[in-house]
């Protein structure tokens, strides 16, 4: 198993800058079963992430485990979500957007590595 | 006639046989079908223990038929004091209505059965007959019949039930046993229920339980209303504007609302291909931007949202690439095959920005062009970083994953397409000619943005003259001197692939081929060994891979002839654009107005109608989408400004032609066209 939903957010939180959600605007709430819930809100790029619970145009609702796969790009939200390992309701196209910037961050990681190595 | 009844919405489709059953095989594409899975490979009606006979079938629209059958089993009629209809509605499943009256002067009792069982195939097991690796279930629940699929968490549904009250489930189905008076009738609605919840679809099935039928009512009106929005074509042509409408309804039909992005977009074609695929949904959104440019809004901002982001061997991804296909069932799901989405297309990267180039132009939507400057550039920065894998200047392909990724990378994407004139095939990495010329005119197109939209004059600078150091090049570096036309490749020893073949058509269209070269890339195109009287097939007859039901190498396609015509069109070949056009509109008339993908390559003057080809999708949307595209060529309609230019070049066996309110930045403008050009 991979870093806790906790570590997970406190890794990225609790404000901060993605270009890549630039134009983007909205509230993401993320269930994740017996860890916890955590609200997303993403406004022009600018994103800040809350414990607690609140409305979302996108609720994501998954087991801690299968949260952090797709979290650190070892699953993406399709699979997951047709082998109901993840559940999302509502903006789809939020959840596209989120998941497009998990993997460019992966990406930058492993050209990073690269070069490193 | 066809022996099969399709309906649809989106990605529910059914497939029956002409009496409504459906009696699917591990091959046999029959069955109720949603997100890639078959929900339903069995649904047989008897009644007395016999299967009833067809009279007649009505298709009312593509999401609803009805079957008028008998008793009697045969083909020949009996006459029978009993007659049943049963109409199907798609939508969430389907809906099925069951009457049975009896004509008799005294009563009847009948035992009614439906056998109702599902396999849950994955439509790449039912194309590749494999086998399933989870385990399927039965029950009765209260009064319903459930039937299930379960593989880890995996958990797919149908659930069937009936309104009438002698109604009794068992694990394999439902049945009645009813006396119908003399002179009355007994009728029963069935439901038929995909159950489970679906990511990247609008449908979350479940919730819709209930015999409502307002699904399909809905329906009816969105379709009516998305139909009678198109223009109107008349022509003292008869069969033309029968063409056309049937057209636009299939693409009515096509329509797939993801549930990501709002409105609809293409899918592909029925019945293998009713997902969202890159190369198919912008070209089908090409070709009708003239009449349903709502089309190209919706497929170019799904296509944005699922653009690579990072290097996935699996799935042919890279960043900035744009998808090639996304499935849903569940050899997707557990990673046994590459789409989720899968990436392995070479031309979609810049097909994406030359539809958004042609997007603009016609609509003026500069925000949405706006919107997806960043994956603009992202798709620029891939053709150059990624899609160039050896740094000749050239795009190439050659898949990340062997296993299951495609061999072929192009529209010709089956494995055995890319071959020499003397048949041997080319080796990898493939660079085919029409991806070079997409990228011309991507690079062309995205500095007309960069400059008019993005306000970006370096962009556009640098553009313009990659553009055109890449056109010099091509120019050369493709040119077969000694046979006057552009080889099909370059392999992956640089070797031109010498074959002839519909690609050079595309070539026209992008406007990559040096002014002294098109006349006779144009003269090959309607020669006797490319152009069969009917259109241009894919590969040229005298070629050693040439097989006139060849699906990539002798067949010929409605959509390649319809961008074939373009690119002759502008290249200021009239005669010979209307003479294809022409061809593929008359051959169309013989397939009821609905062009199918592919039909054979045989010589017109030979076969004297076009011989379908063998296991054609039907209705494909770039083929629904090549009527529009050659009405466009033939009118001559092209976005000036915020002005609509008409200038016609028609056929004089057509007396005339009129579109009329055809959408774009000019609100709505109408064309009228005469015929007057001569082609003998």
């Amino acid at each position: 198993m991979g870093k806790s939903a906790r570590e997970l957010f406190g890794g990225v939180g609790p404000e901060g800058h993605e270009p890549r959600l630039a134009g983007t605007h909205g509230t993401v709430r993320f269930e994740v079963r017996g860890a916890g819930c955590w609200l997303l809100r993403i406004d022009d790029g600018r994103y800040s992430i809350h414990e607690g619970s609140g409305n979302a145009d996108l609720v994501v609702v998954s087991d801690e485990e299968d949260f952090s796969e797709v979290m650190e790009g070892r699953h993406n939200f399709i699979t997951a979500a047709l082998q109901n390992r993840l559940e999302a309701s509502g903006d789809l196209g939020l959840l596209m957007r989120f998941q497009a910037v998990l993997r460019s961050r992966a990406h930058d990681r492993e050209v990073a590595s690269e070069v490193e190595s | 006639m066809s022996q099969v009844v399709s309906v649809l919405d989106g990605n529910t489709f059914v497939v029956s046989d002409r009496t409504g059953n459906i009696a699917g095989s591990p091959s046999e594409p029959h069955g109720l079908f949603f997100n890639d899975t078959r929900f339903l490979s069995r649904w047989v009606l008897t009644i007395n223990g016999q299967r009833p006979g067809v009279l007649s079938v009505d298709d009312l629209n593509y999401f609803s038929v009805q079957f008028f059958l008998t008793p009697s089993s045969s083909t020949v009629y009996v006459n029978s004091g009993i007659s049943l209809r049963r109409k199907r509605a798609v939508g969430g499943g389907f809906h099925e209505d069951l009457t049975i009256e009896n004509h008799e002067t005294g009563p009847v009792d009948l035992e009614i059965r439906i056998e109702a069982t599902s396999d849950f195939a994955d439509l790449f097991e039912v194309k590749d007959e494999l086998a399933k690796r989870g385990e399927v279930y039965q029950r009765v629940e209260g009064d319903r019949l459930v039937l299930g699929y379960r593989r880890d968490r995996f958990v797919r549904e149908t659930w069937i039930s009936a309104s009438a009250p002698e109604a009794r489930y068992d694990e394999e189905g439902v049945s009645f046993k009813v006396r119908i008076p003399p002179q009355g009738s007994w009728s029963t609605c069935l439901e038929v229920v995909t159950a489970h919840r679906a990511i990247l679809s609008s449908r979350i099935t479940h919730t819709k339980y209930g015999h409502t039928g307002n699904g399909s009512s809905e329906l009816a009106r969105n379709t009516r209303a998305w139909i009678a929005q198109a223009p109107k074509v008349t022509s003292s042509w008869l069969d033309l504007p029968r063409v056309y409408d049937r057209c636009i309804s299939d693409l009515a039909a096509l329509r797939y609302e993801t549930g990501v992005v709002p409105g609809c977009l293409p899918a592909a074609g029925l019945p293998w291909f009713m997902a969202t695929f890159g190369r198919d949904s912008i070209l089908t959104s090409f070709q009708a931007l003239p009449f349903k440019p709502d089309l190209a809004k919706t497929t170019l901002e799904m296509l944005a949202l699922l653009q690579g982001a990072r290097v996935d061997d699996f799935r042919d991804e890279e960043p900035g690439k744009i998808i090639h296909e996304l499935r849903l069932g569940e050899m997707t799901a557990f990673e046994e095959r590459p789409h989720s989405p899968y990436y392995g297309g070479s031309d979609s990267t810049p097909l994406f920005l030359v539809l958004l180039d042609e997007y603009e132009r016609w609509s003026g939507d500069a925000e949405l062009v706006r919107g997806l400057e960043q994956a603009a550039r992202n798709a620029l920065a891939w053709i150059d970083q990624y899609g160039d894998l050896d740094g000749d200047g050239y795009v190439e392909y050659k898949s990340r994953n062997p296993e299951t990724g495609l061999e072929n990378q192009c529209w010709k994407d089956s494995w055995d397409s890319i071959r020499f004139a003397d048949g041997r095939f080319a080796s990898l990495p493939r660079a085919t000619c029409e991806i070079q010329g997409y990228v011309y005119d991507a690079k062309r197109r995205a500095a007309r943005l960069a400059r008019e939209i993005w306000e970006d004059q370096e962009l556009a600078e640098r553009l313009e003259r990659e553009a055109s150091e890449l056109k010099r090049r091509f120019n050369q570096d493709f040119w077969l001197q000694d046979r006057g036309y552009f080889a099909l490749a370059l392999d992956g020893d640089k070797q031109k692939v010498d074959s002839l073949t519909s690609n050079i058509g595309h070539l026209l269209w992008s406007g990559i081929v040096d002014a002294d070269k098109a006349p006779l890339v144009a003269r090959h195109l309607l020669s006797d060994r490319l152009f069969s009287g009917w259109g241009v097939r894919t590969m040229a007859e005298g070629d050693t891979a040439y097989n006139p039901i060849g699906y990539h190498v002798g067949t010929v396609w409605p959509h390649d002839c319809s961008f074939i015509a373009l690119g002759l069109r502008q290249y200021g070949f009239a005669r010979e654009a209307a003479r294809l056009s022409l061809g593929v509109l008359q051959a169309s008339v013989y397939f009821d107005g609905r062009p199918p993908e592919a039909f054979g390559g045989y010589p017109r003057d030979v076969t004297h109608f076009p011989v379908e080809y063998p296991t054609a999708c039907s209705p494909q949307a770039w083929a629904s989408g090549a009527p529009l595209l050659l009405l466009r060529t033939l009118l001559g309609l092209e976005p000036i400004g915020d002005r609509l230019l008409v200038v016609p070049a028609v056929p004089d066996t057509i007396e005339r032609i009129e579109v009329i309110d055809i959408p774009g930045r000019w609100g709505k403008a109408d064309a009228f066209a005469r015929g007057q050009l001569a082609l003998d």
